[in-house]
């Protein structure tokens, strides 16, 4: 090939990219890059009255988070989170999508748009009725606790059973979506594969490690990694189900991030929080991706 | 080893019956093929025996033992599948390894019977890759491998050359046939394949529409077929069926007026009967001889050593197909006299049965 025709190539290269280049540059990477810049500023609401207040004031948004209890204890919380969060959402989806697919289950379809309702729920709707669920005198979830002779727990009031209670929350609102994406993966699973396993005298249990496991691994990587950035990201049930409480023990760090930005309008310091997310989440995938290619 | 019986074999999916009470018995070492169109059941009937697919009435026994309602792997069989289905993540090794390792079979054991079974398949060198790394006849191999390491008492095998390329089937072909030669094992063999049924069948079963057609060997099916179906089933370019009615003298008059002379099987028949009286393509014979009929050249197809050709009268004459050795003389316009002789023309009745054959 000469140089000539590689230029013109890469020329057409980029004006057929273009458009898909120009989309990510004006909502992706220019807010990022604005974003960061303003993390090491003092915008806050005068600045926004007036930009000649804003100064730049280097790392210092970043020295006070550090001195911030409230930023470490909502970066805690955000782990625990994650912790017990990723491993309860991808489970549940993993075990509904193969209840839905399994061929002893009538009314499948039935049961498929049940089981993905959650997902397209109005959040607050659904909020306000989970409260009621989770209600320590009246709740469901408390008297089918109590039949196992448990005694009733104040699941918004008590701090530690706040946390578990979101993230039923969350598990119940989000398992709808990946339990479509596990369907699909496992409805690639080739049927004469699972009858020789079969036939190979391989039971449920070695079926699932050696036939479906191998074939679905692919999609568990997928589907953990759009967990953990969305478990690092919790910002509406908390918000709308204990605003943080009870006893800050449900702030997350974007919650923590909103209260910055918007309640106490330091937006400086709003950004440093999200730009501290955003590494977070960056290097957590990374590993993520590192595991799997070691795995598979 | 043991021997294969199905008696009055039934399978529904909701409304569609697909067996309707099929009875099939496969002796001890034999290799049975069974064989049909799409949709006629053939690929049902060995997933049932496999234990893949429960009948819904019927029962089948291997050796003495019946197992209707035994799983698939306690019921001493092993399968191959169209598509192979290897494990891919694990290596050819651990996929023959896989059935006895679940059996929990001693290491060596599982060594020498997967290495026994990779050298008669000569596939020793292939251990260490995974199936991707493979060429079709190579998975293909590996599939068989995985069923010999086994040792079941029945090989099943669902439609195994479908799909290789015509050179490798060939192949594949013969080497199915030394492999049973060589294990002696007791094997049901489904294809679509006519040839593949011919070539390696002791017997054939011909299945249409959940029932079975005939069975017998190879030999006596072309030959002698039960109906007019089995008769054009099996054998390229298919078998001549000309509408006729029975005459006077021992002799057919045909659709379009001529006259032929049947067999003495059609002595029985009255005369007025309809009839079809078939005749395969290479038991035409070309040349004037008495009885003989003139016939148009209409199409030549020329595959080498021997040439299908195309025959059409008048109009209103049925075509026939003849079977030749293509020397390159005949050419299409030709005019040409072809004789049926009576000794080879099958008859059938209005129904399609073989007149003077008992079917299966």
């Amino acid at each position: 090939m000469t140089a000539v025709s590689r230029t013109r190539e890469a020329r057409a290269g980029l004006g057929m990219s273009a458009p898909a280049l120009t989309a990510i540059v004006i909502f992706f990477v220019i807010p990022a890059v604005a974003s960061l810049l303003l993390s090491f500023t003092d915008f806050d609401i005068y600045a926004l009255a007036d930009l000649s207040n804003l100064r730049f004031v280097g790392f210092q948004n970043y020295a006070r988070l550090v001195e911030n209890p409230l930023f470490w204890k909502a970066m805690g919380n955000t782990l625990w989170f994650v912790l017990l969060g990723v491993p309860f959402v991808v489970g549940l989806s993993l075990f509904a999508a193969m209840l839905v697919n399994s061929r002893w289950l009538k009314w499948r379809p039935v049961w498929r748009v049940a089981l993905f309702a959650p997902y397209v729920t109005t959040l607050v709707a659904t909020a306000v009725v989970w409260r009621y669920l989770l209600h320590t005198r009246y709740g469901l979830v408390n008297y089918l606790l109590s039949l196992f002779g448990i005694a009733p727990v104040d699941w918004l009031g008590d701090p530690h059973a706040s946390l578990p209670a979101i993230l039923i929350f969350v598990g119940w609102k989000t398992f709808g979506y990946n339990m479509i994406i596990f369907l699909a993966a496992l409805q690639t699973v080739p049927r004469e594969l699972e009858e020789a396993a079969r036939i190979d005298g391989a039971g449920w249990w070695t079926r699932l490690r050696h036939v479906t496991s191998p074939a679905i691994a692919p999609t568990v990587l997928l589907v953990s990694v759009l967990t953990v950035a969305a478990m690092f990201q919790l910002f509406a049930e908390p918000y709308v189900m204990t605003q943080g409480g009870p006893a800050q023990s449900t702030v997350t760090i974007l919650y923590f991030m909103y209260e910055e930005g918007f309640k106490w309008w330091n937006l400086g310091s709003g950004a440093a929080v999200a730009f501290l997310l955003f590494l977070c989440i960056l290097a957590v995938t990374l590993v993520q991706l590192r595991l799997a290619r070691k795995a598979v | 080893m043991a021997g294969l019986s199905i008696r009055g074999a039934q399978k529904s999916f909701g409304d569609t019956e697909v067996l309707k009470g099929v009875s099939i018995d496969v002796a001890d070492g034999e290799f049975a093929v069974i064989v049909g169109p799409s949709g006629c059941g053939k690929s049902t009937l060995l997933r049932a025996v496999a234990g893949l697919e429960e009948l819904t009435g019927g029962s089948i026994t291997i050796g003495d033992r019946d197992v209707t309602a035994l799983p698939p792997s306690d019921r001493g069989i092993a399968m191959v599948f169209q598509s192979y289905a290897l494990y891919p993540h694990l290596t050819v090794y651990e996929n023959m390894a896989f059935a006895l390792k679940i059996a929990k079979a001693g290491k060596g054991a599982i060594d020498e019977a997967v290495r026994r079974a990779a050298a008669i398949l000569n596939i020793e060198a292939l251990l260490d890759r995974k199936p991707a790394a493979l060429s079709g006849g190579q998975r293909q191999r590996v599939a068989i491998g995985r069923a010999i390491v086994r040792q079941p008492q029945i090989f099943l095998f669902d439609e195994p050359l479908s799909n290789l390329d015509a050179d490798l089937r060939v192949r594949m072909r013969y080497e199915f046939a030394s492999l049973h030669r060589q294990l002696g094992t007791t094997t049901l063999y489904v294809t679509h394949d006519q040839v593949e049924a011919m070539t390696l069948a002791d017997r054939i079963i011909v299945l249409r529409d959940g029932l079975i057609e005939q069975v017998g060997t190879p030999r006596e099916l072309y030959e002698r077929p039960a109906n007019i179906f089995v008769a054009q089933f099996l054998g390229t370019p298919r078998m001549n069926i000309l509408s006729a009615t029975v005459a006077d003298g021992g002799q057919a008059l045909l659709a379009d007026g001529r006259r032929i002379a049947l067999p003495p099987t059609a002595l029985p028949l009255a005369a007025g009967a309809p009839i079809s009286v078939g005749i395969r393509p290479e038991d035409i014979a070309i040349g004037d001889a008495p009885g003989a009929l003139p016939y148009t050249v209409h199409f030549v197809e020329r595959l080498g050593g021997l040439a299908t050709v195309h025959l059409g009268g008048r109009e209103g004459d049925e075509p026939v197909a003849c079977q030749l050795r293509d020397d390159g003389s005949i050419a299409e316009g030709d005019r040409l006299a072809a004789s049926f002789a009576p000794g080879h023309l099958h008859l059938f009745d209005a129904a399609g049965r073989a007149i003077g054959v008992r079917g299966g």
